[in-house]
């Protein structure tokens, strides 16, 4: 017996060693090739020197990298990002012709690997989902996360995370897609002073309320909780009504709680397929025509951009929309149009016709059809 | 039943009710209040607005109707709860036996995914639930009779089906923005119950209500099995089929409104039992009363407790179990 445990313990040995040197040789012959990059998380990602093929998997992945230059090094898309966002299509018209072959990710959803492993992407942008990472790992699929930390504690480390996204997607890209990041930074910081400048002495009890809803696309009852919010609409000269709602980041409140909050500006998410619509049964309904908003026409439909205007790099022009809605007085001589078309010049290098501006401000009904 | 039960059982709803109308995140003073419903219920008597309109929207359009609601699903399942027990002489059954909740389930879902109108999940619900039922029905009629355990079972294939379809539907929706109104549904809520909901519903929940108490002797025959019932000349197919409609209606009705709420129509009739003893001719008018006030008290505080809607189908049993569990030991299971 002893015989065989000794023998067993020798094979084993010799195993190990064997593999630590195959995975050695394996290794060193990469390194010529390959460069190591530290994503959002920390975590150390090898890659090919030049990313040429990169899968873009979270909701804001494609127009970050889009905006960073990167649109030719994208080899896979969301398959709703293909159609869901027309200004998406208007300002990129290569983006039907992505590949788009893998269904249904979301943060929760189980992946299939083996998807991954046939479209063999030089890297995979992914949620910040340790499971799924785990499994991009075994499968020796570089993974990369970027998304901002949503769990800041003040508007400064929100905006220094949202920063440092970008600015580790641009590493990721390297070339041009640095530059651009810093620019990018800058643009942010330049936005950010100026709304500050003018909304930061308006005192506490001035301050208009402010109600999003319709985070779930289909009912303005649905609504937002978290600190991002809560430091945005600080940040822009208002108070957010959720902000003692704790645990549920997109919970569903009563009627009856939003005529107790009675506020001044209501904001509904452009989700779903028709906001619109949402908007028209609030002006219609009596329950909701006792609240202030409604009652001086202050409900206002974030507007639309490549990817949501209020999500993705495109933050900054949706933070002086919302500053302008909120406080409009302070804010009477910034031309949204301008502004947005100037965003879309500087960093998607496309030239928004005023219309088609004046229309993504308006939230992009389904039935407008741009003719560039 | 004794006088004393008898009070208690008309009084304690009323009062229920009224003390709900108060509960509320908005603060109105009592006295205000008072007003707001005695200027609409003595309409012809001319009274000075003192109030202002949020105060009348809360009251009339958003606590009233939800109240009224709140206390129509309660009754409606209770009681579909307790003839159904008693049909299947079994405590174990629910008025989700036969697969109504998860058939009306996946009509919403169905709806909810393609985007459609409040009216339309509701009738798509509605419609979805009768027809888990008609299929659970169909399968299990053999040789012009439908025996019980095939009742049963065929009601677990078709709700592990719908189940099935439920599950699917929340694979494909939207993560942001389907799922998250799906997931919530199902939860079950009164949150978005207006006036006109309480004319669609009332219907078909009263109807089944009534149908239901005027066969009630008769589910105490049906309880000593279908041989049993069969020998003293009642016609048990018949009245399996009455019942099932009955209570196909109302739950189809509650479930398409308010979601799916569990734990009620499978406790309340235990609860009531215990109280006034098995007799169905007393225990079904005493499981409307009981689970009308159950289902208020826990939608008080589900609007009331926090500025977010809590989902009902966490409440009713967080809430309701402990409360069962003392009742069971003190009874020690004596009245079965």
């Amino acid at each position: 017996m002893k015989q065989v445990i000794k023998s067993l313990f020798y094979f084993t040995i010799a195993i190990l060693a064997i593999d630590c040197l195959l995975c050695e040789s394996f290794a060193g012959a990469q390194d010529s090739r390959t460069r190591i990059v530290i994503d959002n998380y920390g975590r150390a990602v090898k890659v090919p020197l030049k990313v040429k093929k990169i899968a873009c998997m979270p909701g804001s992945s494609y127009e970050m990298v889009f905006m960073l230059g990167g649109k030719d090094q994208i080899g896979e898309i969301r398959k709703d990002h293909r159609t869901a966002y027309p200004l998406a299509n208007l300002t990129n018209p290569d983006l039907i012709n992505y590949s788009s072959s893998i269904a249904n990710i979301n943060p929760k959803a189980r992946i299939n690997i083996e998807e991954f492993i046939k479209i063999a992407p030089d890297v995979v942008i992914y949620y910040n989902v340790p499971n799924a990472i785990a499994k991009f790992k075994e499968a020796l699929i570089p993974v990369y996360t970027y998304q901002p930390n949503r769990k800041s504690n003040s508007f400064n480390e929100a905006i220094g995370s949202e920063k440092n996204a970008v600015k580790s997607l641009a590493n990721l890209l390297g070339g041009r897609a640095i530059k651009k990041a810093e620019k990018w930074c800058q643009y942010y910081d330049e936005k950010i002073t100026l709304i500050r400048s003018r909304t930061e002495d308006i005192p506490a009890q001035e301050r208009p309320r402010v109600y999003i809803g319709n985070s779930w696309g289909t009912n303005p009852l649905a609504t937002w909780a978290g600190n991002t919010l809560i430091f945005a609409i600080n940040i822009c000269g208002g108070t957010c009504v959720t902000k003692d709602i704790r645990g549920a980041r997109f919970p569903e409140v009563n009627l009856e709680q939003i005529i107790s909050w009675n506020p001044d500006v209501i904001i509904i998410d452009n989700h779903g397929r028709n906001p619109g619509k949402v908007i028209n049964n609030i002006y219609k309904d009596a329950g909701w025509a006792v609240l202030n908003a409604v009652k001086n026409n202050r409900v206002h439909r974030i507007p639309s951009s490549v990817f949501f205007l209020d999500k993705g790099s495109s933050r900054p022009v949706y933070l002086l929309w919302l500053a302008k809605q909120i406080v409009p007085e302070k804010f009477a001589d910034i031309d949204m149009v301008k502004e947005i078309k100037i965003y879309f010049k500087e960093f998607y290098d496309y030239d928004l016709s005023t219309k088609d501006a004046e229309h993504a401000l308006r939230g992009w009904d389904a039935n407008y059809e741009s003719k560039g | 039943m004794t006088r004393q039960k008898l009070i208690i059982l008309i009084a304690m709803p009323l009062l229920i009710f009224f003390i709900s109308l108060f509960v509320g995140r908005l603060f109105i003073d009592p006295v205000t209040l008072l007003k707001v419903l005695c200027s609409k219920i003595f309409f012809f008597i001319p009274m000075e607005k003192t109030w202002t309109d949020a105060v009348e929207i809360v009251v009339i359009r958003i606590r009233l109707p939800r109240a009224l609601m709140a206390m129509m699903v309660g009754a409606g399942l209770s009681i579909s709860g307790a003839a159904f027990q008693g049909m299947f002489n079994n405590p174990l059954v629910s008025p989700y036996l036969l697969g109504v909740s998860s058939g009306a389930g996946f009509g919403a879902a169905l709806a909810i995914l393609i985007d459609s109108g409040t009216i339309i999940i509701q009738t798509a619900s509605f419609f979805f639930g009768t027809l888990a039922v008609v299929i659970t029905y169909c399968i299990s009629r053999v040789y012009k009779t439908t025996p019980l355990l095939m009742l049963v079972l065929s009601g677990v294939v078709v709700s592990s089906f719908f189940m099935a379809l439920i599950s699917l539907i929340k694979f494909i929706a939207d993560p942001e923005e389907k799922l998250p109104t799906i997931v919530f549904w199902i939860m079950g809520s009164f949150g978005g119950v207006r006036l006109e909901d309480i004319l669609i519903t009332c219907p078909p929940i009263v109807i089944g209500i009534i149908g239901l108490l005027f066969v009630r002797w008769r589910i105490n025959l049906m309880s000593m099995g279908d041989r049993e019932a069969k020998a003293m000349g009642t016609k048990v197919e018949l009245l399996k089929v009455i019942i099932i409609i009955c209570t196909t209606m109302i739950s189809a009705a509650a479930v398409s409104v308010c979601g799916i709420i569990g734990w009620v129509g499978l406790v309340i009739p235990h609860i009531c039992r215990l109280w006034v003893g098995p007799d169905h001719k007393v225990l079904l008018p005493v499981t409307i009363v009981v689970g009308a006030c159950y289902l208020l008290i826990i939608d008080n505080f589900a609007r009331a407790m926090t500025s977010s809607e809590i989902p009902l189908g966490i409440l009713t049993a967080i809430i309701g179990a402990p409360f069962f569990a003392y009742l069971l030991r003190r009874s020690k299971g004596g009245w079965f």
